[in-house]
Formats: structure tokens, C-alpha cells, sequence
């Protein structure tokens, strides 16, 4: 018996040694696929605000309004942009509209994302005094990039302020050699717009590139570099009203968003800027200056 | 059961055996490999001894590493020039010795991502790329630029007119007799308006000259003028008929901003004829960070259709004009503006928010209203303010502003670039200037991005200087056919020309 033990235990011995000095030889040819947890079901966010009208009412040391998911927290009555907790947005000279917030000397952000679970989602932003005023579903598909904008409404000279949100998919696919532009109409009042490309001598295009109307955001048309002046690719966006010229830079292989903001004509909205003392509301009518423009930002 | 242990026992010696053999192979590759790896040159990237991006011919290549630079065929090729080793030494990093070898980069081994590659002991190893600059340019010299004196001035008080044509014309208005000039490139001048008279049609009588400026043809000449009765007037000038037409009257600027030249309110502080009848206008007047002159708008004219349209609004400026159109700009840290109104280019160039001395110019598309580039001029002491022929992020230089004994001129050539002369003085001192080889005359090239020289040593200045005078400094203001600059000298006073040794 005890001759049988130590015959068996050679054979696992030599066993093992051969099974392990196998393993060794086919894991180095395994390859695994490194994922994070929930990377498959998880949607990207960026958020950009377009109102003028928080520009005008929520000017410098007003504090800031801020943006929640699924539910409001109650945390006091004004929100500072020294709070990360949430998504903040200042206005004014500093202003900071945009979340994730990008820090670029270049003077054209290549925007970013914040990850949240794919799915359905309760989003709303709130003024100065943490009070909503803007709140909407949005269906968050996994897997896909979302810019999302909250712009001032079409409304009458003098009316309580009111706000829309846009939910714009990002491709983030770019083609070799050629730019890409996309056109994102949120003008409450400038009316439909037709964009067209200006040529390097400053002429204009025969060929429409896009025709926009308020919360339009078109896909990406992708130009070639020969109208290229001074390193940008200059386009004309105008109606019998506005007459716009803007410029993306001309990078081939990158793509950007051309959001057209601002109101054509002079106007007033009665908006809440703070709260009193005793907890009651600061309602102020504030101005806001004709100013239609185009911020454009990078996306790929 | 013997047997049965017998092949066991063969079995396990074998495999043991195998593995042994195996081993040994194992440990010889790997040592070869280990050989390999240590005969193999290698380039230290680390921050603080990975060598630069950028060169200019003349520069020193500093490459730090395992190099083995003793191995008798050890080379370094930059973009395939064998380039000459001008030291080679030791230093001690992090307690290791590594070697250092210094490369001089020679003019066959400019042009752009050359790859850098050493060689030694029959092992290559290949570098980043860099890219190697020559210290000239577009339309440098191979001489020495001296001077020559064009024209002599009664006065300083002549207000030269915006016209870079390469053409070396000069256009003036001289107050004394209210009578607008032309300086041709060999010294003549020609009277081209009176306009000490009641001006026709109209019947209107100028107080005050503001600005002017010529189409780069010579057909045109615009210019702005405060009226005695004090409104200002926006007037054109046919050269060639010395026919005169108003294209406005206002008192001041307000609503309508845009439309119709005739009918918009605008007074205009700056004119700047371009190409195909398009002229970029300062409008109104507003104070730049030391007090000096900046516009409060910038409108575009076009002859054409006798249209205006605004560009840029001061955002602090135009607070008091409701509803004026434009881009928002701030101006408040500019302290001198450069129009090139025939490639649609606006440089600001202001003191830095910072503070510190350091300045910058940013580069502005003016038909997109886009900023298209920003040089910073890091202002150090000593010298890295030397360091002036380099790429804008590597440039150690003082661009200072409306100080022309430091940086003179900025004139906008074609090809986005700006001429400046460097260094008149340093610390005050012409001598120290001239010992270390200053001033020179230095192209901004804002395409690629860097600094060249225009010409060869030191320009010579001999009894004249570009000077601060009051609000209105020496100007540079056109250029040649040859590339020769026409600049004021001695405080307005005369106008000079280079000229090749």
C-alpha cells in the first residue's frame, strides 16, 4: 500500500507539472476584453446653455442655476459655482455654460461628457433661486452621446421667461480630409435661416448647405478645404433680417457644432432673480438686447 | 509493478530533462536579448531632458540617453544629414550616468517632422521628430539693411494714411495747409487734395482731419474728417477724376447702425481700404489699456453697395449705443490694433491679463469675426529675451507695445505675417542693443507659427530712431516691390527706407 501511495503521488506530480507548463502555453494566446462595470449600458451627457435670458437676468456675483437628474435636492436657496455637486452654470462675464466645463485657450472647446446609466431620465434645470424651470424626460439609449441645450422660447416682448430643452445625438464619427458642420437653430426669433458656405475670396456659394428653423439641429455636412481663408472655413447664415458670418476652423478629420443663439430684435421677459429676506421672490423685468450669434464648439 | 514504476521514473527524468534543455535555450535567448537591449542606443523622453520639437539652423540638438556614443560608427542623422557632433559628455540623473550629445543643426536639415536617428554599434534607434527652421523667410534679405532718407517733413504733425501696398507709397495729411500728399518711393510728392476750402459738393468746411487711408491700387482714397460745425464726415476721393463724394454726415453714432451708407449714424476714427472695394472702419473712440486710441466698433464698408455692416462692438463701448450690432470684443487690455484689410486680418495686441509684462497678439478673421490664432510673448530678462527667432510657443522676446525702442513697427504683410524691428534699446541703451546685435528686423509668421529674420546682422539705423512721440508714434508703413520698408523716423519728422548693402 504504502508503494502504491508514492506511485501515485509521482504520477500527479508529472500530471500536474504537464497540465500547468499547458495552461502556461495557451494563456499567454487568451485575450480578454477589458471592460469597465456597466460600460454597456451607460449614455454620455453634455450640457450647454443658450438663453439670453439668464445671460441678462443672472449677470455677475448672481449666483448660479444648476441642472439635476431624476430629482431635485433641496440644499438652501442659492447655489454657488464653487458647488460640485451638481452641475452648475454661471452667466455673465464669467460665464460658464456648460457642463462638463472645458478650460481651452484655444477660444473653441472641444466638448466633453458625464456618464449616466442608459435609460430614462428626469432632467431639470433650475434658476437662481433652485426653483425648476425647465424639466423634461429624455430616453438615454446606451452607448450614444448626447448634447443637450436648454435655450430660451419663443414668446411675446414681456412675458414670464420661459425655456425649451434639445436633445442632439452625437455621431462623433469624422471623415478623412474633410471638416464637418452641423447647424443648431436656437434663435427664438430669428426665423428660418438658410446657411451657406463663403468661398475663400469672401463670395458667397451658390449651394445651400442647410436650411434651419427654431430647435432644428442638422446633420453634419462635411466640407472640403479649398474655401479655407485664414485657417477657417467661413459660412454665411442669414434671412431677410439676419446676416450672419461665422467661421469653423479648417481641420480636417474634426467636426463642430454651429448653434445659432441670441434674439433678433430687442425684448423683455419678467424673470425671478433672487430671493427677499423674508423668503419672498426678487421678480425683475429684464431687457435683453438684440444679439443673434453663433457659438460654435468642436465635437470630434 | 516494477516495471510500471521503472517507466515512471524514465517518464518524469525525460520530461525533467526536457525542461532543463528548454531552460537552458531560455536563458541564452534571453541573455542575447539582454545584449541586444543594452547595445541598443536609447533616447531619454523624460521632462527636462527629452530634447525640443523645434529648431532653427544654427541651434544645438541636446539628445540625453544610453547612446554609446563611444561605438566607432556612431552617428546622428536629422531627416537623414548626418549631423556634425559638437560635444559629447556624462551627466549623473537620478544617481546614473547617462550620456549627452550635442548636435549642430545645419542648414540641409531644415524642413518640417525630420526624423531624428541614431546609430551605433550596427543598432539604430529612432527619435520624435523634429522640425528644423532656417532664420529666414519669405522675402528676407542676404544683405545687411541699411537706411536711406525718402522725404523730409516740415512738421510731426502730418497724419500718414493706412495704405500697404507693397508699392512704397506714402500718403499724408499735413494740417498746416490742410492739403493731402503722396510720397512716391524715390522722394517726390505730389499734392493730391486741398482741403483748406469749403469742401464741394456740400459746402462744408473741415475742422478736424481724423483718418484716412488709399486702396492698395491708388484709385481711392477715403478719409474721416470733424466738420466746423461738428459733425463728422466720411468721404471718398476718386485719384484719378480728384473727383470727391460724401459718403456720410452724422453727429454721432446711433441707430440705424447697419444698412444703407447714407443713411446709417457712424463716425468713423479709422479707415482701411482692402481689395475688390471693401474698407474696414474703426468706429468711434474709445481708450486701449494706456490710454491710447481704439475704436469702438469695426464695421465693414463696401464701395460696392455703398453698404455698412458691423463686425466687432467694444462690449463696454457699445453698452451705450442700444442696439448696436456686432460681435462682443473687449479692448480693454489692447493697446495697439493692426488692420490687414486685404486678407480680412485684425491683430489686438494687448498687455496681458496676468500682468507681468507679458503680452500677446491674437489674430482675428474679420469677415467671421473669429479669433484665428494667439502668440504670447513670454517677457523674461537677460537673455531669454533673445531667443526671438523660434517658434511662437518657444519665443523668448519682449513684444512690447506702443514702446517703439523695444518693438517698433508691426506692419501687416501678406501672408499673415507682421514685420517689427527688435530692440532699438535694452535697458534704456542703444550701445547695449547694438553689442548684442539689435536691432534686427523680425517677421511674425502667424501661418507657421514662428519668427524669422528679414535680414542679415543689424539693421543700421545710423542718426536716425524710431521714436515714441506723444499719442503718435513713428509709424511703418509700407513696403516694396524689393521688400524694402518705409518707415517715419526721428519723431515723424522725415520718412526713411531701408536699403541692401
Amino acid at each position: 500500500m504504502i508503494r502504491n501511495n508514492s506511485y501515485y503521488i509521482r504520477h500527479w506530480y508529472t500530471l500536474i507539472t504537464m497540465l500547468l507548463s499547458v495552461t502556461l502555453l495557451v494563456s499567454c494566446k487568451k485575450d480578454r476584453d477589458a471592460s469597465l462595470p456597466g460600460d454597456r449600458e451607460s449614455a454620455s451627457v453634455n450640457l450647454y446653455i443658450t438663453s439670453d435670458v439668464m445671460n441678462a437676468a443672472y449677470g455677475p456675483g448672481r449666483g448660479t442655476t444648476a441642472a439635476y437628474i431624476d430629482s431635485i435636492t433641496n440644499h438652501g436657496s442659492i447655489i454657488y459655482n464653487t458647488d460640485s455637486r451638481y452641475p452648475v452654470f454661471a452667466f455673465g462675464f464669467l460665464a460658464n455654460p456648460e457642463f462638463p466645463q472645458v478650460f481651452d485657450q484655444s477660444g473653441i472647446n472641444l466638448f466633453t461628457y458625464t456618464r449616466f446609466n442608459a435609460g430614462s431620465h428626469r432632467l431639470i434645470f433650475t434658476d437662481v433661486t433652485n426653483t425648476p424651470i425647465a424639466d423634461t424626460a429624455q430616453a438615454l439609449e446606451g452607448n450614444t452621446w448626447n448634447s443637450i441645450y436648454l435655450a430660451d422660447k419663443p414668446h411675446l416682448s414681456g412675458s414670464e421667461a420661459a425655456y425649451t430643452i434639445l436633445s442632439v445625438n452625437e455621431p462623433r464619427k469624422a471623415q478623412e480630409g474633410k471638416t464637418g458642420v452641423r447647424f443648431i437653430h436656437l434663435s427664438p426669433d430669428a426665423g428660418q435661416l438658410e446657411c451657406k458656405a463663403l468661398m475663400a475670396d469672401g463670395t458667397i456659394a451658390q449651394e445651400t448647405l442647410a436650411t434651419v428653423r427654431f430647435r432644428d439641429a442638422t446633420d453634419y455636412t462635411w466640407l472640403t478645404q479649398e474655401q479655407a481663408a485664414n485657417g477657417l472655413l467661413r459660412i454665411q447664415i442669414s434671412n431677410s433680417k439676419v446676416n450672419l458670418i461665422t467661421a469653423v476652423p479648417a481641420r480636417p478629420g474634426r467636426a463642430f457644432v454651429v448653434v445659432i443663439r441670441g434674439f433678433a430684435n430687442n425684448t423683455i421677459r419678467r424673470v425671478t432673480t433672487g430671493k427677499n429676506t423674508d423668503g419672498s421672490q426678487i421678480r425683475e423685468n429684464v431687457k435683453i438686447s438684440a444679439n443673434v450669434r453663433a457659438d460654435v464648439r468642436a465635437s470630434y | 509493478m516494477r516495471l510500471y514504476n521503472l517507466t515512471g521514473m524514465r517518464f518524469s527524468l525525460m520530461y525533467g530533462a526536457l525542461c532543463l534543455v528548454l531552460a537552458m535555450f531560455s536563458c541564452k535567448k534571453a541573455d542575447k536579448f539582454y545584449e541586444t537591449l543594452q547595445a541598443l542606443p536609447q533616447i531619454m523622453n523624460t521632462p527636462g531632458f527629452a530634447y525640443k520639437t523645434t529648431y532653427i539652423v544654427g541651434d544645438t540638438l541636446i539628445i540625453t540617453g544610453k547612446l554609446q556614443p563611444q561605438a566607432e560608427d556612431f552617428v546622428v542623422t536629422v531627416g537623414g544629414v548626418a549631423g556634425k557632433v559638437a560635444k559629447v559628455s556624462s551627466v549623473s540623473i537620478s544617481g546614473t550616468p547617462r550620456d549627452q550629445v550635442f548636435v549642430l543643426i545645419s542648414t540641409e536639415m531644415a524642413g518640417k517632422a525630420r526624423e531624428v536617428k541614431i546609430t551605433s554599434g550596427g543598432n539604430n534607434t529612432l527619435g520624435a521628430n523634429i522640425d528644423v527652421y532656417s532664420e529666414g523667410g519669405e522675402g528676407s534679405f542676404a544683405a545687411i539693411l541699411s537706411n536711406r532718407n525718402v522725404a523730409t517733413f516740415v512738421d510731426d504733425k502730418n497724419i500718414f494714411l493706412h495704405c500697404v501696398n507693397g508699392k512704397g507709397d506714402v500718403y499724408y495729411f499735413a494740417p498746416t495747409g490742410k492739403k493731402l500728399y503722396k510720397v512716391k518711393k524715390d522722394g517726390t510728392q505730389t499734392l493730391l487734395y486741398d482741403l483748406s476750402a469749403a469742401i464741394q459738393p456740400g459746402n462744408i468746411a473741415i475742422d478736424q482731419f481724423v483718418a484716412g487711408g488709399v486702396s492698395p491700387s491708388g484709385a481711392e482714397l477715403y478719409f474721416s474728417a470733424k466738420t466746423i460745425a461738428g459733425e463728422y464726415m466720411f468721404v471718398s476721393i476718386d485719384l484719378a477724376t480728384s473727383s470727391l463724394k460724401i459718403i456720410n454726415r452724422s453727429a454721432a453714432i446711433t441707430a440705424p447702425y447697419e444698412g444703407d451708407a447714407a443713411n446709417v449714424k457712424l463716425v468713423v476714427s479709422d479707415i482701411y481700404p482692402g481689395e475688390n472695394g471693401n474698407v474696414y472702419l474703426g468706429l468711434g473712440f474709445s481708450a486701449g489699456r494706456d490710454g491710447s486710441y481704439v475704436p469702438g466698433a469695426i464695421a465693414l464698408y463696401k464701395s460696392t453697395d455703398n453698404s455698412i455692416r458691423y463686425l466687432f462692438r467694444e462690449f463696454n463701448f457699445s453698452k451705450d449705443y442700444t442696439g448696436m450690432p456686432g460681435v462682443d470684443i473687449s479692448f480693454s487690455y489692447v493697446m495697439e490694433f493692426r488692420i490687414n484689410p486685404s486678407e480680412n486680418l485684425l491683430y489686438l495686441m494687448q498687455a496681458s491679463y496676468l500682468g507681468g509684462g507679458s503680452t500677446s497678439i491674437d489674430e482675428y478673421d474679420l469677415l467671421s469675426a473669429r479669433k484665428t490664432k494667439t502668440l504670447t510673448s513670454n517677457t523674461g530678462s537677460n537673455e531669454t529675451l533673445y531667443d526671438i527667432v523660434n517658434t511662437f510657443s518657444g519665443l523668448g522676446i519682449n513684444l512690447a507695445f506702443n514702446e517703439p525702442a523695444t518693438a517698433f513697427g508691426y506692419l501687416p504683410m501678406p501672408g499673415r505675417r507682421l514685420q517689427v524691428l527688435m530692440y532699438q534699446e535694452i535697458g534704456g541703451s542703444v550701445s547695449i542693443a547694438n553689442t548684442n546685435n539689435f536691432p534686427r528686423w523680425l517677421v511674425l509668421d502667424f501661418v507657421e507659427e514662428r519668427t524669422y529674420l528679414y535680414a542679415q546682422d543689424r539693421f543700421r539705423l545710423g542718426s536716425y530712431a524710431l521714436r515714441k512721440v506723444g499719442q503718435r508714434n513713428d509709424e511703418l508703413l509700407n513696403y516694396d516691390e524689393d521688400g524694402n520698408l518705409y518707415t517715419t523716423a526721428n519723431g515723424r519728422t522725415t520718412l526713411i527706407a531701408t536699403r541692401p548693402l
